[in-house]
């Protein structure tokens, strides 16, 4: 099982890549309110030059930008043998569903332009304190 | 309306309204699917 505060931080970093405002917005209120730290959330966008992440953190977002991306040829073998060293197969194989699903509403949200922040009231966002 | 060598340039429109809308109502469009869906997400949660 990947924990709250792991599915926060991939859910945000895929969110951003696919520049999905409203999930941008949703899921860092979803983090503050699991608990992250306030920095950490800035530094996602730059984890790989950050030292506020563990490997298994590391590990987890570079599958997510990897999956994310899709390089042309695949996945490489060296990223999935240097992910492989920090996450369990179960916990690699639920990752994978958890970049699907952002994937996926990111998806809906870009393409039907969600309104960042539009659903706080509905999703319980607003005790993050940040609207 | 001001001049500037001969040519008008009209006063600006009126700024639109920044409110941002979303294009389409897909929960009230596709209840079902997304129901559905994010019973599958809340459950990444719950394995």
């Amino acid at each position: 099982m990947i924990e709250a505060k792991l599915r926060h931080l991939v859910d945000l970093r895929v969110s951003q890549i696919n520049g999905c405002a409203f999930c941008v917005d949703m899921h860092t209120k979803q983090a503050r309110i699991a608990g992250e730290r306030e920095l950490r959330l800035h530094h996602v966008a730059i984890w790989r030059d950050s030292p506020l992440f563990d490997a298994r953190e590391r590990a987890a977002l570079e599958w997510a930008e990897t999956l994310t991306t899709l390089p042309p040829h695949g996945v490489p073998d060296e990223i999935y043998d240097r992910v492989r060293q920090h996450l369990a197969d179960r916990e690699l194989s639920d990752l994978t569903f958890v970049v699907m699903a952002i994937n996926a509403w990111n998806r809906v949200s870009v393409g039907f332009r969600s309104v960042p922040g539009s659903r706080d009231a509905q999703y319980g966002l607003t005790k993050a304190g940040l609207s | 309306m001001f001049h500037i060598r001969n040519i008008s340039v009209p006063p600006r429109p009126p700024q639109e309204d920044p409110a941002m809308t979303q294009r389409l109502d897909y929960a009230a469009l596709s209840p079902d699917l997304l129901g559905k869906f994010r019973e599958f997400s809340i459950s990444l949660g719950k394995t």
